[in-house]
């Protein structure tokens, strides 16, 4: 049973459709949004590389693919994504003058 | 090796982006009520942590923890769930705030 798998997918899921219609800020469609998880996905391999490879965490083979990136299994690069995505959708949103639909993108360093 | 392993790669991570919130622009670590608005996706991502680590899909050695737990797990991985947010806001402010010097010229 492919559990962990299959969770990795709903949090996919689950972090674009809040990105995208749950609080309309829709990262996902802007560059700013995939340079920067390009940096964040780095660091994130390396620190599963970390947890997984001393190893701090111990994964059951039965409940995940078996495919593995950076010593963990591909699926927490799924986890990573959507605990990123959604976070940083909160994060825009909370930051959005009233009025605003898509905020944040062109404001952030204005007095 | 030893109980600090997992504290210490939390503890790295953070400094690898803590320098950020100098970086012109960036205002994450000085905007603490927006930050806990923030944080609140990762209560989720937590709540599964816990049945999974409940249901025994995954484990956290004993050996390279401190040793105290919280719903089943230690308290290093409960700090995971904001320290990883923190990390991943101030990346994205720094990325933003370059976008934003690039394209206006400042």
């Amino acid at each position: 049973m492919l559990g962990y798998t299959l969770g990795a997918v709903v949090a996919v899921i689950a972090a674009v459709a809040l990105d995208v219609a749950g609080t309309r800020q829709r990262l996902v469609t802007h560059g700013h949004f995939w340079v920067a998880y390009a940096v964040i996905l780095f660091f994130q391999l390396v620190m599963n590389g970390v947890l997984t490879g001393i190893p701090i965490v111990t994964y059951d083979p039965d409940v995940h693919l078996g495919l593995r990136v950076a010593n963990a299994p591909v699926e927490d690069i799924g986890f990573g994504f959507g605990l990123v995505l959604s976070v940083l959708t909160v994060w825009s949103r909370a930051g959005a003058h009233p009025g605003d639909d898509a905020a944040g993108e062109e404001r952030g360093g204005e007095p | 090796m030893g109980h600090w392993s997992y504290l210490v790669v939390l503890l790295l991570t953070f400094a690898a982006a803590a320098w950020l919130e100098a970086w012109p622009g960036v205002r994450v670590l000085r905007d603490p009520r927006r930050l806990a608005i923030a944080l609140l996706p990762g209560a989720a991502f937590l709540v599964w942590d816990v049945v999974v680590a409940a249901r025994g899909w995954w484990s956290f050695s004993p050996e390279l923890t401190l040793g105290p737990r919280l719903w089943g797990l230690p308290l290093e991985e409960v700090a995971f769930f904001v320290v990883v947010p923190v990390c991943a806001i101030l990346g994205y402010e720094a990325v933003g705030a370059t976008l934003r010097r690039r394209r206006g010229g400042r």
